[in-house]
């Protein structure tokens, strides 16, 4: 028998997610964000949580390193393998080393990420204290400057998070993060609190500084067109859980779950005869009104009386492609 | 836990921190200053756990929190870095209040001889202090006038640090780009 932190391929890959159950809630209401989420992201890829806000995107990010609040959030079943290491089962000292060490995080908003009564110096200088405390030099911090693109670090170091543009704190929050060399980056909408050209300075940066340094990328965006720039493979999620998943190219081009097709529709393409989007009908359900059966059905366009009753399993219909969906053929 | 904490806390108010501490005052025997703070820190610590914990709560959900603790900071400095500055603005005016309000129990015990009711005691000095304002107001007007020199020399020094900081700031700057 295999062991559990490999896949079916035997590979030990850098993370690996397997039938993950997560739940909000107390003794009298229970609200399940995420439901039985599985995937793996090998070493040096880019993997692309992709679904509508509310999906349990950023629930199944954070649960990696136990980060979700305790004890509102609870982990009802699945395991997290991440370089080997099962986080759900570690103790809190064990994630500490984690945390930072093997697996970095950054978020949607740097400027609120980023403690306003430090400097951007001590923020970095923070990070290699914890894990690489014989680098926790002015040097070290200068050289992540330069490595993520600001121009005058020596100066930038004593400079506060308010006294740096948007783009300018994401490239701090993304030195902080490199700072204690990860193997996986997670990268939480980073791109979204920024205007379009930062955006692709952003994305820019994080792709070479991934080839540079060679760690594994979980993006989550609600943005297609970044999954297309970015994306080795892709996961589809909706109401917490993943519909499809399968490499960028394939399900760009040729999207299998109605739901990922909707999506790809629902996108403005220039040049285009219709004028008018093609926007997904209804809403994302909420947790406590999940629809029985198939979580899509009420708003798909294909649906079946049968949707109503039996929820599709995710199953692999063709060689690393899953969809949940027994009617994606039509 | 929460709930029975959340009603101790109305009960306590119905009744009055204050009174029931000069309650227990009286009553205690042999009552110090150290025993009186005492009673004064079981009847208000309820109210002011539950803002702390409010605070700490609303805190740990703060973007920059979540950020230190995916980068592994560990608890105690999580608490004295980052929930310690942003829980100060909110918790200092409390403790000023709460401060003023011992002070004024303490001399309203000793004013009415119940407690402390030493020549020492606030009450005393309240009492005492009747006759000196009254005969030489110039002692309160040169406390209120030290106090005013004292905050406009402080925001003359926070004004000369901010000029020279932004000086040396425009010197780096220009080195930078030279």
């Amino acid at each position: 028998m295999m062991p559990k932190e490999t896949n079916s391929n035997g590979v030990v890959p850098i993370l690996r997610i397997q039938d993950l159950i997560v739940e909000f809630g107390g003794h009298t209401r229970t609200l399940r964000a995420v439901d039985g989420v599985t995937f793996d992201i090998n070493r040096g890829e880019t993997f692309c949580l992709v679904g509508e806000s509310g999906c349990g995107k950023t629930v199944t990010a954070l649960a990696i390193a136990r980060l979700l609040p305790a004890p509102t959030a609870h982990f009802a079943g699945g395991e997290i393998w991440l370089n080997g290491t099962n986080t759900l089962k570690s103790p809190e000292s064990e994630l500490r080393h984690i945390r930072g060490g093997v697996v970095s995080y950054i978020f949607q908003e740097p400027g609120n990420s980023l403690n306003p009564a430090f400097t951007v110096g001590s923020h970095i200088k923070d990070a290699l204290r914890l894990h690489r405390p014989a680098s926790a030099t002015d040097e070290e911090v200068v050289r992540l400057l330069k490595l993520v693109g600001i121009s005058a670090p020596e100066m930038r170091i004593r400079n506060y998070p308010h006294q740096m543009s948007g783009g300018m704190q994401q490239r701090v929050m993304i030195a902080a993060a490199l700072a204690c060399e990860p193997k996986l980056l997670v990268a939480d909408e980073p791109t979204t609190a920024l205007d379009a050209t930062i955006q692709a300075q952003i994305l820019d940066l994080l792709r070479e500084l991934k080839q540079r340094l060679g760690m594994a990328i979980l993006l989550i965006t609600h943005n297609l067109g970044i999954v297309k720039d970015m994306a080795d493979r892709v996961a589809v999620m909706y109401a917490g859980q993943i519909v499809e998943s399968a490499p960028a190219r394939e399900i760009l081009c040729r999207p299998l779950h109605p739901y990922t097709r909707a999506l790809i529709d629902a996108i403005p393409k220039f040049g285009r005869a219709e004028d008018r989007l093609a926007p997904i009908p209804g809403n994302v359900p909420s947790l406590d009104a999940i629809p029985s059966g198939c979580r899509f059905h009420p708003r798909c366009a294909v649906t079946r009386s049968e949707c109503a009753r039996v929820a599709p399993e995710l199953k692999e219909v063709e060689p690393g492609r899953w969809v949940r969906c027994p009617y994606w053929q039509q | 836990m929460d709930k029975a904490q959340g009603v101790g806390a109305k009960l306590l108010d119905c009744i009055g921190p204050f009174l029931l501490a000069a309650c227990l005052a009286s009553i205690a025997p042999r009552v110090n200053s150290w025993k009186l703070a005492f009673f004064l820190a079981m009847v208000t610590w309820p109210n002011v756990s539950i803002l702390i914990r409010s605070e700490a709560l609303a805190i740990s959900r703060l973007p920059y929190v979540e950020a230190a603790r995916a980068i592994g900071v560990k608890p105690l400095p999580l608490a004295l870095n980052h929930y310690l500055p942003a829980m100060l603005d909110r918790l200092a005016p409390l403790c000023f209040g709460l401060f003023g309000g011992f002070i004024a129990l303490f001399g309203a015990l000793g004013f009415i001889g119940v407690g402390i009711s030493t020549e020492q005691g606030l009450g005393f000095m309240l009492f005492d202090a009747q006759s000196y304002i009254r005969s030489a107001p110039w002692y309160w007007i040169s406390c209120f006038g030290a106090f005013i020199v004292l905050l406009l020399s402080s925001a003359g020094m926070v004004w000369a640090i901010k000029q020279l900081h932004s000086k040396q700031a425009e010197n780096t700057a220009e080195a930078g780009s030279l």
